[in-house]
């Protein structure tokens, strides 16, 4: 791999990210009264990008051909997700939570159904095992 | 901003926001990008790509008098997960202590 190539593929990258900022998670305030609310997020995101065209051939005559193709593509894909909101009042500054309570809830009867597969079979390993009827 | 040139490789860089008044407090945001990026080529085409993640850590408030105070912001649903998957954890090293036991005492 050639360095200057790699620098030269990862420019638009650091050109980006040296624009994202903090912006990205915490939202702008919005007022109610004498309350300010800064919403506050998570972003996950995954994306990448390639270009490339043929180096140029000798034709049959031994002269060079123009390039015969050239292409660039790039695709990613991305989550925001709602972590809490800063309440701003003139008393204090407050950091509140917001909560999934559905997928909470689904996560905790699943680990309990799974923990109680598990007792169960602890269980039997004490259990004495039964005799067998056809001796 | 995040500063500095970001290499290929694993990213964990700290993004300092510029300060917002509010109420007479002015408040810094702070947060973090993690990750890998990478890239490559040569001659004939070259390529890039990243995985990241920005996560906000906490806000700086700085009162009218001068105090200050920080106020993180914990991802609570996250931690509420971790914790209930640790949990489940518990189910299966029971058994496996137990059949241990059983297994020595036979």
């Amino acid at each position: 791999m050639n360095d200057m190539a790699s620098n030269k593929a990862l420019k638009p990258l650091n050109e980006w990210l040296e624009r994202l900022n903090v912006r990205a998670v915490f939202g702008e305030p919005v007022h109610e009264g004498n309350t300010v609310v800064i919403p506050v997020g998570s972003l996950r995101m995954g994306f990448g990008y390639g270009a490339g065209s043929a180096p140029p051939q000798p034709g049959d005559d031994g002269n060079t051909q123009p390039t015969p193709g050239e292409g660039a593509g790039g695709g990613g894909a991305g989550t925001l997700q709602p972590r809490g909101y800063l309440r701003i009042t003139p008393d204090d500054v407050k950091y509140e939570p917001i909560m999934d309570t559905t997928l909470i809830s689904l996560a905790g009867i699943l680990m309990a159904a799974w923990n109680v597969f598990w007792i169960a079979r602890t269980i039997r390993a004490f259990a004495p095992k039964k005799p067998d009827k056809s001796e | 901003m995040a500063e500095g040139t970001f290499r290929p490789g694993r990213v964990q860089r700290r993004l300092t926001g510029e300060p917002m008044t509010i109420g007479g407090r002015t408040l810094q945001p702070i947060a973090s990008v993690s990750g890998w990026i990478g890239g490559g080529g040569n001659e004939e085409g070259s390529g890039g790509g990243a995985l990241l993640s920005v996560t906000p850590l906490e806000v700086i408030v700085h009162e009218a008098d001068d105090r200050e105070q920080r106020v993180p912001t914990p991802d609570a649903a996250g931690a509420a997960l971790k914790g209930i998957l640790l949990a489940g954890l518990g189910g299966p090293l029971i058994w496996l202590v137990v059949r241990l036991i059983v297994r020595r005492s036979k």
